[in-house]
């Protein structure tokens, strides 16, 4: 079952709860309602009744004796019009007093009334003697019954009353424990499947959550356990499925990893081989070579002195290329560096460098101070001394050298530049100035092994950066290097 | 008093006869002993094996180590010489072709006295050798033998 369900059905059972206890209450006020109403109409109007029948009935004693002492006939028939109001009050108030009883008021006092009339005649009419004392005997006998009846109707009737009250306060304890008991058992009920289901939960969530910590360390020999078969049943497979894929992504990983550095190390060996094994010979030829030179002199003629001067100076070269290439090799090993550097030390010092050895040239510096940039020092420096060898290199025969290192926002980006007036380049060829043995110069016109550039690129490429270069033949070269712009702003 | 002996570990016959040659044009007249190997070496200096007769007390003025030799490379060989009491203070300069940094770090630890890398340019090779010669043969004190 879904959590959804679940879910609905705690609220179900809250809602219905609610609603029997609101039915519940409805049908007791209505019962307290009835008994209430009962009180109002039949009771209550009896209380105001009552005296009113009793006034009624007075007069209609009353005029009959004025009647009688006024000696006037007309007045007794008036006095009927009394016990007609007296019925009508009757009449008109039902509910107050119940039909039978209505009906016994009529009956003994209608009795008493013809009896009383008729009395009242035979005295004004002065008959006296035995058959009228008896007459006016059973005339107060009827009036005495009629009163009775009266009495009995409009009395109110305090156990009804009692009984009525008591029916309304039962009701509403029952009210309150019915209340009591269907919302206890709601929420009971609703308790009940509440803890239960965040039980449930929490338990598929504590599993959940050591499963993704598992995952986390990068431990996926235990997949999360699928206990439910509700949306957190599908979070947990997805999960499950994430950790496979992630698992086997991490095993590809690790064995391209292990496949690489295996690769890398054969490159070190062979780098190292490089270095030892090829210019070893190299050695011997030089040496040999320097040796003929200079013990042998007498016998070799000027042609074979200066074929062997060529020969050590192309064993020279090579030496030259394999200590670029290895220099190139070495540049993409090992971590970069992330320092705070001072190019404008490096470059200067760099310039020394250059200075010092060739004492006999002359070439302006004009190096920007607070160059300052975050990389690798020792890698950076490499960079400025390509870059500025190249210049020097260039410059060679340009009555008044000149080179530049300055730095420029281009775009919101910090762009280095080294600038020379040399011998250019025609940017035709601008592509191949970075490529490794690509060179735009014979041997002839300036010696260089086509490795310089090659490795700075690679320099300048684990910085994250980029280099190009400007130039035109006869008028000098200018190359900008850019690095990895989000660090040279922190 | 007679010259001490320079022993030349070197596996290749043409850096042999380029360093003999250097030291000739040095002027450094010291015997030069030749092991082919790392093996050769040790059997030198600890008198056993092809060298049991030699007197073991009689120490090399200076050992020129190659690195990379046959069967125990030079660094093991350096290792063998620091570990041993009679040869623990011997000088030992490595002679090799090798730029790389990892040799150069592994060669002092191992207690490496100098390094020099021998350049393909013989003029500054002899130069080298030159000065390894004024350091180790004339200026440096040799340890007294037991």
């Amino acid at each position: 079952m879904s959590l959804r369900a679940k879910l609905s059905i705690i609220v179900g059972a809250a809602a219905a709860g609610l609603v029997l206890v609101t039915v519940l209450t409805a049908l007791i006020g209505m019962r307290e309602t009835g008994e209430l109403q009962a009180i109002q109409g039949r009771l209550l109007p009896r209380l105001a009744l009552g005296p009113r029948l009793d006034a009624d009935f007075e007069r209609l004693g009353r005029s009959m004796q004025d009647a009688v002492a006024a000696q006037d006939r007309q007045a007794l028939d008036q006095t009927r019009a009394i016990r007609d109001a007296m019925f009508e009050r009757i009449a008109t108030a039902p509910g107050a007093i119940s039909a039978p009883q209505a009906a016994t008021i009529r009956q003994t006092t209608d009795d008493y009334y013809s009896a009383a009339r008729d009395v009242s005649r035979r005295l004004i009419e002065q008959e006296t003697g035995e058959p009228m004392l008896a007459a006016m005997a059973a005339m107060q006998a009827k009036r005495a019954a009629a009163a009775a009846a009266l009495n009995q109707a409009t009395n109110l009737d305090y156990g009804q009353l009692a009984e009525h009250f008591g029916a309304i306060r039962a009701a509403r304890a029952a009210a309150a424990r019915l209340r009591i008991a269907v919302s206890a058992g709601c929420l009971a009920l609703v308790l009940f499947l509440s803890i239960k289901l965040s039980r449930e939960i929490l338990g598929v969530v504590t599993d959940l959550s050591l499963g993704f910590a598992r995952f986390g360390r990068g431990d996926f020999s235990q997949l999360i356990p699928v206990t439910t078969e509700d949306e957190v049943g599908k979070l947990t497979a997805e999960a499950n499925q994430m950790a496979e894929r992630l698992r086997s992504t991490l095993d590809h990983l690790a064995a391209t990893s292990a496949e690489l550095t295996r690769a890398n190390d054969e490159l070190q060996a062979f780098s190292y081989s490089v270095a030892h094994d090829l210019r070893a010979p190299l050695r011997g030829i030089d040496g040999f070579s320097q040796a003929l030179l200079e013990d042998y002199s007498g016998r070799l003629d000027e042609d074979g002195q200066r074929y062997l001067r060529r020969v050590r100076s192309s064993a020279q070269h090579m030496a030259q290329l394999i200590d670029g290439l290895l220099s190139l090799a070495r540049i993409t090993r090992g971590d970069l560096r992330r320092e705070p550097v001072d190019l404008t030390v490096l470059a200067r010092a760099t310039a020394e460098r250059l200075k010092t050895a060739q004492p006999d040239r002359h070439v302006e510096f004009s190096i920007q101070d607070g160059l300052a940039a975050i990389g690798d020092g020792r890698l950076l420096s490499i960079v400025l001394d390509n870059l500025l060898a190249n210049a020097w290199k260039f410059t060679r025969n340009q009555p008044r050298p000149l080179i530049e290192v300055a730095s420029a926002r281009r775009d919101s980006q910090l762009v280095f530049q080294v600038r020379d007036n040399g011998a250019g380049f025609d940017m035709t060829y601008a592509s191949k100035l970075f490529g490794v043995f690509q060179r735009l110069h014979t041997q002839d016109e300036f010696e260089g092994t086509g490795i310089g550039l090659a490795t700075v690129q690679r320099i300048i490429r684990r910085h994250a950066g980029r280099i190009w270069a400007e130039g035109k033949v006869g008028t000098g070269a200018t190359f900008f290097f850019t690095l990895d712009e989000t660090e040279q702003r922190q | 008093m007679s010259q001490q002996v320079i022993l030349l570990v070197e596996d290749n016959e043409t850096d042999e006869e380029l360093t003999l040659l250097a030291l000739k044009k040095n002027k450094i007249g010291n015997p030069v002993v030749v092991a082919r190997d790392g093996a050769e070496a040790l059997d030198y200096l600890f008198a056993r094996g092809a060298h049991a007769g030699r007197d073991a007390r009689d120490l090399p003025q200076v050992v020129l180590l190659d690195l990379n030799l046959p069967k125990l490379s030079g660094i093991e060989v350096l290792r063998a010489v620091r570990a041993d009491e009679r040869t623990k203070v011997l000088p030992v300069v490595i002679l090799t072709s090798s730029k790389e940094d990892s040799d150069l770090v592994s060669g002092y630890a191992s207690g490496a006295n100098s390094y020099i890398v021998k350049p393909v340019d013989f003029n500054q090779f002899a130069e080298a050798v030159r000065q390894l010669g004024l350091y180790w043969l004339v200026l440096n004190q040799s340890p007294p033998t037991l």
